[in-house]
């Protein structure tokens, strides 16, 4: 069930009223019974595959609570590998076979895989990374195994954040569906504030945007320079509300009940280098990575060769987590190759940065480094929208060897400064809110919602998927 | 986003604030419905304009020109009559028109009617749903957008959710008056630059050729429905490019249904789509510019006064 859909506007009062009508006892079956429901309106019988990951590390995380030594870890093991193997047929078998039917015919053999010809489940590699850090944290002592299956199931299925995430911790979200929670009037004013933003950003920003970079992106090869140019910083901003938005919604429906997730965005486009760029951008999955694979790595307490290692792995299994296309590992190579090159760079940086005496201009100097964040991740994003890596290197080329006129090329048969005058509507829309004094959010949160759905209403678009939803 | 001190916890606190959002939302609509419907039907030339004035009056005395935007684009009233108006509308074809010409004729008028024939006219189509919206209203409307009436489309202002840009879209040029040439529903781009024109004739050639295809219900029921009136009905056929007709498939199936058209005792054909015109006077494969508009014009009015049809 889309956020943005009919609906979703029935079932989430729907179910807010059921929750709070209900007595604490029987919560968890009514929010795993609308998880259920929610997730089943896409394809119904892909819940299966929910079943079967959720019984696996429901039982493992008990067994290895209960178990010692090496049983211990062919528990977790066995947790790992069936996550991993549903990941591996579901999303990368059409890539790892399509690949090796390549390389085997490069070397003369000639061999044909057969197509499985199965969709990917929505949400695939959220629900099962959360699904993962359950029995790690229950490996590695810092939460206990959860007894009742229906509140791991839950803890698994909780719609909100089911299918795009944030990717939440067994520490945070399991006890929360322990706990009492009574009616409060601030949750379900900072609920209902944060979904309103996330609706706007979605519905009035991102389909927004979307209506330009999509024909743009679907025909790179014949765009001119300008028009590629201005539809990949449009994309920046749009994947952003797309994705934020969507998080923004998620948090929102569960404060509504009482129940807090994790910040996933902390105005990205803000950061003054890539790493800080990582630790606004995606926060939920970011710090996954930092605490499942990169730390486990060895982080960078470690010999400098092999720091650089652990950050190109971690950045490469990341992008590969988005999808399974060389575009997505070029992008991941990318963010990985900006991190090792900063570190590299740093002393020489520095250096010019006090000979050109930027370093007694703390300001323009933040300003400078955010604008070449910001150009350095919009370049990587040419990648991740991009449906081939052919595509993308002809869209980059384009626009780094600029040529031809500062004019769109008729993308929209004469309405193409109509459309592009409207995007930059919608991104004066976003500025203008970021400015908004939090005052009017939250000490007028009527007069918030108000008039952000009266906004949405007028300027929205109806634009479909969310971005995430194919990972 | 920081939390707020804490404040009452009560439920009936929160169904205050709740109906309370709900009624300021609601208040919100019932005042932008007004300005936003203005928007919709600001200008003549937009479809919503055209549908709203079909539906919402009898404009006795008014002769219709029914049709695409080839219609739009290629009669001007002025020159075909004192009391005429162009209901061509972008983006349609035979649902649209048998929409419009069905509530035409179901006015108390004798009239003559004139319907553009297009030779794309059964294929399939979807209708863009923000020209019927403000007359969503209108049970015939209703029942014509079918699967695509939405529930919201009854609701002030939340109706035009996702529609708003074609309204803004159209209103902008009427806004800063910027090259559009307009009369009475007819409205046309004063001329796109010699090379855009170059450009939009060659797209329209490289989808050549085009072909009749037999879609035998519809046929069907068009015929029926011209023939079930007493009023006049002028068949007239704008011009195409040259290069339509020596491309165009499967003309015999075109003619035999025009034949059929031409057999009922009130439609009159009148075929000007090979009338010569400049090459100059071309907008693209399909449409004239507006000197090739005023040249059809006005011999459509010589050939229809010649029958005995005065406009």
């Amino acid at each position: 069930m889309l956020f943005n859909s009919t609906e979703f506007l029935v079932f989430f009062p729907v179910v807010v009223g059921l929750f709070f009508a209900l007595p604490h006892r029987w919560r968890w079956l009514l929010l795993l019974l609308a998880s259920c429901v929610f997730y089943m309106a896409f394809v119904p019988v892909y819940i299966l595959i929910l079943g079967f990951t959720i019984a696996v590390d429901y039982f493992a995380g008990i067994l290895i609570e209960q178990t010692q030594g090496s049983t211990r870890k062919r528990w977790l093991v066995i947790s790992i590998f069936a996550n991993v193997g549903v990941l591996a047929i579901f999303k990368y078998y059409a890539f790892l076979t399509g690949n090796l039917e390549v390389f085997l015919a490069s070397v003369g053999v000639v061999r044909h895989f057969p197509d499985l010809g199965i969709l990917l489940p929505i949400g695939l590699s959220f629900h099962t990374f959360q699904s993962l850090s359950y029995t790690i944290e229950v490996y590695r002592g810092h939460v206990p195994a959860e007894r009742r299956f229906g509140i791991f199931a839950l803890y698994v299925m909780f719609f909100p954040q089911l299918v795009a995430g944030p990717i939440e911790r067994p520490q945070s979200l399991l006890p929360q569906f322990h706990a009492r929670r009574p009616f409060n009037m601030d949750d379900l004013t900072w609920g209902l504030v944060k979904m309103a933003y996330g609706f706007f950003k979605k519905v009035v920003v991102a389909d927004r945007l979307a209506l330009f970079v999509d024909p743009v992106y679907a025909d790179l090869g014949s765009r001119n320079s300008f028009t590629i140019l201005v539809a990949t910083v449009f994309f920046a901003i749009q994947i952003y509300c797309d994705f934020s938005g969507y998080s923004d919604i998620a948090i929102g429906a569960a404060r509504v009940m009482g129940f807090r997730l994790m910040e996933n965005f902390r105005r990205p486009y803000l950061a003054a280098s890539v790493s800080e760029f990582w630790s606004r951008w995606h926060i939920s999955l970011s710090s996954w990575f930092r605490d499942y694979l990169y730390i486990p790595l060895g982080g960078n307490r470690v010999l400098k060769w092999r720091w650089y290692y652990n950050l190109m792995i971690t950045f490469l299994v990341s992008a590969l987590w988005h999808g399974a296309n060389w575009t997505y590992v070029i992008w991941g190579a990318l963010h990985g190759g900006y991190l090792v090159a900063s570190i590299m760079l740093k002393r020489p940086s520095l250096r010019l940065v006090q000979a050109i005496g930027l370093d007694r201009v703390p300001r323009i100097r933040r300003a400078l480094n955010v604008g070449f964040t910001f150009v350095l991740v919009t370049l990587a994003w040419v990648f991740f929208r991009a449906t081939t890596a052919k595509q993308a290197f002809t869209g980059l080329g384009k626009m780094l060897h600029f040529q031809g006129p500062i004019a769109f090329d008729g993308v929209f048969d004469n309405v193409d400064n109509y459309h592009f005058a409207a995007c930059m509507g919608a991104i004066a829309l976003l500025v203008l809110s970021y400015r908004l004094p939090l005052d009017l959010q939250l000490k007028r949160p009527r007069t918030f919602i108000v008039l952000t759905t009266l906004i949405i209403i007028v300027l929205g678009r109806n634009g479909g998927d969310f971005i995430y939803f194919q990972f | 986003m920081a939390e707020t001190s804490s404040t009452s916890s009560s439920k009936r606190t929160a169904f205050r604030f709740l109906l309370s959002t709900v009624v300021g939302i609601a208040v919100g609509c019932l005042l932008l419905d007004w300005p936003l419907t203005r928007l919709a039907l600001a200008n003549e030339n937009f479809g919503a304009f055209k549908v709203h004035r079909m539906f919402t009056g009898d404009h006795p005395g008014e002769v219709a020109i029914i049709g695409s935007s080839r219609a739009a684009g290629s009669y001007v009233p002025s020159l075909l009559g004192d009391s005429v108006f162009n209901y061509g509308i972008e983006e349609t074809g035979w649902r649209e028109v048998r929409l419009m010409l069905t509530k035409e004729l179901s006015k108390p008028k004798s009239t003559p009617v004139i319907v553009n024939f297009e030779y794309s006219f059964f294929d399939g189509h979807q209708p863009n749903t923000a020209h019927f919206i403000p007359t969503a209203d209108e049970p015939e409307v209703r029942q014509f957008l079918g699967k695509r009436m939405r529930w919201f489309y009854r609701f002030p202002t939340l109706r035009y959710f996702g529609s708003v840009d074609e309204y803004v879209r159209v209103f902008i040029p009427l806004l800063i008056r910027k090259g559009q040439v307009s009369d009475n529903g007819f409205f046309i781009d004063k001329g796109p630059d010699r090379a855009t024109r170059d450009k939009m004739l060659a797209i329209g050639k490289s989808k050549l050729p085009m072909r009749w295809r037999t879609h035998p219900t519809e046929e069907k029921a068009f015929l029926d429905l011209l023939g079930s009136t007493q009023r006049t009905i002028v068949l007239a056929i704008s011009p195409y490019y040259p290069e339509f007709y020596t491309n165009f498939g499967h003309m015999e199936q075109a003619e035999t249904w025009l034949a059929a058209a031409r057999s009922l005792p009130n439609v009159v054909v009148v075929d000007l789509g090979r009338m010569p015109l400049p090459e100059t006077d071309y907008l693209n494969i399909t449409h004239v510019m507006l000197p090739g508009a005023e040249a059809f014009s006005k011999e459509l009015r010589k050939e229809l006064n010649e029958r005995g049809i005065e406009l």
